[in-house]
């Protein structure tokens, strides 16, 4: 393959296109993403942050293409069971085309602001997912994909875009499956290796980094012989592991600084408060012309009209984003909260303090534990397999991540806390 | 129907977890699968966990997720009683605690969860998995001879073969019976 066109970009380089890629790339769907910022609002508390969908989604191409080169290459085969899976040369070329078309893609769907809005703000059975399978398979990318050489099959680029998850009702073989986990995959997914190089430089943190040329290099198709199946998955040589190690960790520290910071998941929080009094149904449109349309341009411009016109239904709405008066936390969970048998202590003194201080003036958040123990196949020194949770302590005892926060107005903060000192106790049963 | 609660949940998968081990089950990942797979269809509730066709057989993101925040919240644990193997996973002490705070709640989910155990706990994971995809191919389509769905098991898992998908067909049937019989106030859906 030729590539006959580069961007230039801090975290990789340079990241080449072939000409008929290029057409991707210039396409509407494609160039809106310039206008949908990575991480939200986050630059109001990481002023580098401002970084796009556009830029995170060439790197992603980028890091899939690489791993697909190593992983389909003959040398780095080494069981039978994972030959039978792998295509001649030439269907080869044809996947390596879909992995690259499909990276490029796999974020077409995102609303304004990225993730923040995406639970509430969609209709239900609608998320990105749905809508990017749905930009996918419009008249103006099926052109696009026609016309490429050789053509694309739509379904093909929908079910490694989306991964196995959100791919229903298309099904995915194994082939289908190891390719999508390239590109969304929760161990070592590029969009996963991406987000966390590029969102740590912008943001100035330094947490995000990790040796991921090496983790490149060291993935592997291998049978998962410990797990008693036959089937084949993405993998690592046991050489890679501390660089597998470094991702998680690194995901973990981002996620504790950057990702769920209180005061930038407020601001999520505060956003989704503008939108659902600003958009005409409480909803964003699934109508592809209607989503296309719409970027965080235009709701920042509503944003600001509304903080400079106090007349305005959204004035306050918007004042407290536009001039960072933002609600403050005044309870964030510990472990010992939940020694009562609450186990979402948050929602208890949520749902208290909202008794006590009126709905208005307290707001919640909550995101249930999550701990990322990715298990997935290990290639030993003497060619043996076993579980990557078996071969890394870190990575079978990584912490868990959760959210569950309690927001107040902060006119009333000396208050709450006040109140939530002499209460708390009490309401979760720790007494 | 509603979903039912978060610490139900949690319950509830305590109890399949014990229930395994009760019959000797290795209890990785792949058995609380599958053995949900089964239960919560034979219970005919909303536990709220789609299983999807992943890697040719039923696999609930939701419930990888559940899962994983169970262990975080140190409701469940690992344990790797034997080398080469992946994960088991246990119930702590912690989780016997919300178990036993909420068990009166999931009584009417216990006997599924008990002839689901019996049935699976000692199946290794290849079984599992065709166990598993016997019952799903069969429950997407009823009505076709024995033959077709075997066929159709091949196709999604070609080191399945015919003669091995039939075998299982059968025992899915045999046990869909079983359960009619013994499961009585559970209302089975219909194949």
């Amino acid at each position: 393959m030729k590539y006959n066109h580069e961007f230039r970009d801090p975290i990789h380089t340079f990241i080449s296109l072939r000409t008929d890629e290029r057409r991707m790339v210039d396409s509407q769907p494609f160039q809106r993403l310039r206008h949908i910022h990575q991480l939200a609002l986050t630059y109001l508390v990481y002023p580098g942050s401002t970084h796009k969908r556009f830029e995170h989604s060439l790197g992603v191409m980028h890091l899939a293409s690489r791993i697909f080169d190593v992983v389909t290459a003959p040398e780095n085969i080494f069981d039978e069971s994972v030959r039978r899976i792998i295509p001649d040369d030439q269907t080869k070329q044809y996947w390596k085309s879909v992995v690259r078309a499909a990276a490029l893609c796999h974020d077409l769907g995102h609303l304004p602001f990225s993730h923040a809005a995406e639970d509430q703000l969609l209709p239900d059975g609608y998320d990105h997912e749905k809508v990017t399978k749905d930009i996918i398979s419009s008249p103006e990318m099926a052109e696009i994909w026609r016309t490429m050489t050789p053509p694309l099959r739509c379904d093909d680029i929908i079910k490694l875009a989306v991964g196995p998850k959100k791919a229903d009702p298309l099904e995915l073989s194994t082939w289908e499956t190891i390719l999508a986990e390239i590109i969304v995959g929760d161990a070592f997914g590029a969009d996963r290796m991406d987000y966390l190089l590029r969102d740590s430089f912008h943001a100035g943190v330094e947490y995000g980094k990790f040796d991921h040329n090496r983790l490149i290099n060291t993935l592997r198709i291998l049978p998962q012989s410990y797990a008693d199946t036959d089937e084949p998955a993405l993998g690592l040589e046991s050489g890679g592991l501390e660089s597998s190690e470094g991702l998680m960790v690194a995901r973990y520290f981002m996620y504790k600084q950057v990702y769920l910071h209180p005061i930038r998941r407020v601001y999520d929080i505060h956003l989704i408060d503008f939108l659902k009094s600003w958009l005409p149904g409480a909803k964003f449109s699934t109508r592809l012309e209607k989503h296309l349309r719409i970027t965080d341009a235009e709701v920042l411009a509503a944003i600001h009209k509304a903080c400079a016109t106090p007349s305005s239904s959204n004035h306050i709405l918007a004042k407290r984003i536009q001039c960072r008066d933002h609600f403050r936390f005044f309870y964030l969970a510990s472990s010992g909260d939940k020694q009562g048998g609450k186990l979402v202590p948050g929602k208890t003194i949520a749902a208290a303090a909202i008794e006590q201080f009126g709905k208005i003036a307290i707001r919640y958040d909550h995101i249930p534990p999550k701990v990322s123990a990715p298990n997935f196949p290990v290639r030993r020194y003497d060619g043996t397999i076993e579980s990557s949770l078996k071969s890394s302590p870190i990575l079978e005892k990584l912490p868990s991540i959760e959210v569950d926060t309690v927001y107040c107005d902060k006119s009333i903060l000396a208050d709450a806390v006040k109140w939530k000192q002499d209460n708390m106790e009490t309401l979760l049963g720790l007494k | 129907m509603n979903r039912i609660s978060y610490s139900l949940r949690c319950a509830l998968i305590v109890d399949l977890i014990n229930k395994l081990h009760k019959h000797g089950s290795w209890c990785g990942e792949t058995h609380i699968q599958k053995a949900m797979y089964i239960s919560q269809d034979l219970a005919k509730a909303n536990f709220g966990y789609k299983f999807i066709m992943y890697k040719h057989s039923p696999f609930s993101f939701d419930l990888k997720d559940e899962l994983a925040a169970m262990r975080a919240s140190g409701i469940i644990e690992f344990a790797f009683p034997q080398h080469g193997y992946g994960p088991s996973i246990r119930v702590t002490t912690f989780g016997e605690k919300v178990y036993d705070t909420n068990r009166e709640n999931i009584d009417i989910y216990h006997r599924a969860n008990e002839f689901v155990a019996k049935w699976l706990a000692t199946n290794d994971v290849r079984s599992l998995e065709k166990l598993a995809t016997a019952y799903y191919v069969t429950k997407k389509n009823p009505r076709d001879p024995i033959i077709e769905r075997a066929k159709k098991i091949n196709n999604l898992k070609p080191h399945v073969d015919v003669i091995a998908a039939e075998e299982a067909i059968k025992v899915v049937e045999k046990k869909r019976e079983q359960a009619k019989r013994e499961i009585s106030s559970v209302l089975l859906t219909t194949f």
